[in-house]
């Protein structure tokens, strides 16, 4: 109940931003939608997914859309074999990344809320279309970020005694109960038995395996954020992740796209790309943009899956999560309470809310930024010592090499002063 | 001379067709960019001659940003105006 109703705020503010995005005032920082979603949104997800879990996916209200359309609908097909790899969820999370820079998105409220209305729409086909949480599991672009993200947190959802897992014969952890009932519990629909469940990938916190365990022996746990990267057991629903070349790239273009969108807003991404234009005497920034996005999300991820050994490639999440977090709460943390100038007007309230009050100085929150970075380099590090020395390994040279220079190249990125150019 | 980081100065001319001085209260400036979530700056232009008007922002980062303009004319009528501006490193 607490899930519906979390799931219906959020669906109702959703919609009120998609409104705010159209009929608005169409410049960014004046505008709810804009603000809201590029500044609070990914803010608040990272932060709760760094002290929390994946909480945002338990309250999508995609899911409410969902479910409230499956009543009428049923879904006829399950999703095609051959696509259930992460593929086109590395295609989708790579399309919003350059539409995101391409057309200005995040300077446009009413293209703001037009993806919005397109993820939404897209989210009700599939799942119209297919059983179970298939846009979930193999296509969501912000579902993937926040699987990889939640590997990192310090809640999960696991079995409490697997003796008990042991003596069970009807799986409604995975299978459900009461399906035709109002009260019917769906069970994992992203196919993780959880007895054989290994950390958060792939979960998104549905609470459905909790409320039809009929032994009450699954439930929330606290465990130290980043240990399951340790574990190379055989995943419920997923496999190994060393044996999935899908989820290495995945994890590879997570952390080279938390680069890159970074790098989008510093003075050398604008010079290069003027520099191309000029060379080639072009009018627009799609190619110099394009040769970025094919050099970060699609040669250094190949180069680098080459000479990074299989079972270490997800030692570069917490990397990858760290410089997403340095990125996104920099602006949630300095832009904190921008919003509030623009109620008052919607309100008709008077008098100028003081700038100094707006957010967090820069000065505080460049040191937050390094903080994270840090933290993301120590644990990947170390996540990679542990792994090595587990099977008497001495760390890998090439491993060290990509965490060392991709640490290196973020750092010089956020040292950066920013620069912030489109107008949409 | 590109604008850069730091204090810009702002002139601003305000002419009618019979070249009557509008208004004699300063113009509210405020300097937003064109991300959202970023604090904007303020400042005021006040009349430094007829129909001409002067003041600085100090802009805090490079990039593209929009002036806005509140003009408070003698009769009590508001008039907005806004312009893009690029800062530069």
């Amino acid at each position: 109940m607490i899930r519906v109703i979390g799931q219906s705020i959020f669906l109702l503010l959703a919609l009120l931003l998609i409104i705010e995005g159209i009929l608005g005032p169409q410049f960014a920082p004046k505008n709810l939608a804009t603000l809201f979603i590029w500044i609070h949104y990914r803010g608040l997800l990272v932060l709760v997914l760094l002290f929390l879990g994946n909480y945002f996916c338990t309250f999508c209200p995609m899911v409410l859309l969902r479910n409230m359309a499956r009543y009428f609908v049923v879904p006829p097909f399950s999703w095609p074999r051959f696509l259930q790899k992460k593929w086109l969820g590395i295609l989708l999370f790579s399309i919003i990344l350059f539409s995101y820079e391409y057309f200005d998105i995040w300077a446009s409220p009413l293209k703001t809320a037009l993806l919005t209305i397109a993820i939404f729409l897209f989210s009700l086909g599939t799942d119209l279309l297919f059983k179970k949480a298939s846009f979930c599991k193999y296509l969501c672009p912000i579902g993937q970020f926040n699987f990889l993200s939640s590997t990192l947190s310090p809640q999960v959802i696991k079995v409490k005694d697997h003796s008990v897992c042991a003596t069970c014969t009807t799986y409604e952890c995975l299978l459900g109960n009461n399906q035709k009932k109002l009260s019917g519990k769906l069970g994992c629909e992203l196919d993780l038995f959880l007895p054989q469940k290994v950390g958060n990938m792939d979960c998104t916190f549905c609470m459905e395996c909790i409320q039809a365990c009929p032994s009450n022996n699954v439930a929330i746990n606290l465990r130290l954020p980043g240990i399951e990267l340790q574990d190379e057991r055989h995943r419920a629903g997923i496999g190994k992740f060393s044996k999935r070349h899908d989820l290495q790239y995945l994890i590879l273009i997570f952390t080279f796209g938390a680069l890159l969108n970074a790098l989008g807003m510093v003075g050398p991404a604008y010079a290069f790309q003027e520099f191309i234009m000029t060379q080639f005497k072009l009018e627009n920034d799609f190619f110099p943009l394009l040769i970025l996005f094919i050099f970060f999300l699609g040669c250094l991820p190949i180069i680098a899956k080459k000479t990074i050994p299989s079972r270490l490639i997800s030692t570069f999440l917490p990397l990858g999560f760290g410089i997403w977090l340095a990125h996104y709460s920099f602006h949630f943390l300095t832009g904190l309470f921008t919003f509030v100038p623009i109620l008052q007007e919607m309100m008709g309230i008077p008098g100028q809310f003081p700038l100094q009050w707006m957010g967090v100085p820069e000065s505080i929150v460049f040191s937050i930024e390094m903080g994270f970075l840090f933290l993301g380099f120590i644990i990947s590090l170390g996540t990679h010592y542990q792994l090595r020395y587990k099977s008497n390994e001495t760390m890998s040279k090439s491993t060290i090499f990509w965490q060392v220079a991709l640490s290196i190249f973020a750092l010089w990125i956020l040292s950066l002063p920013m620069e912030m150019r489109g107008m949409a | 001379m590109p604008p850069k980081v730091g204090a810009i100065q702002i002139n601003i001319q305000i002419t009618n067709p019979n070249s009557k001085l509008l208004s004699e209260s300063p113009i509210e400036m405020e300097g937003n960019m064109s991300h959202p979530g970023m604090v904007p700056v303020r400042g005021n232009a006040p009349l430094i001659s007829e129909s001409r008007y002067q003041g600085n922002l100090v802009t805090t980062m490079a990039g593209d940003w929009i002036i806005f303009l509140k003009i408070k004319l003698k009769n009590g009528e508001i008039i907005e105006k806004n312009f893009p501006l690029r800062i530069h490193e």
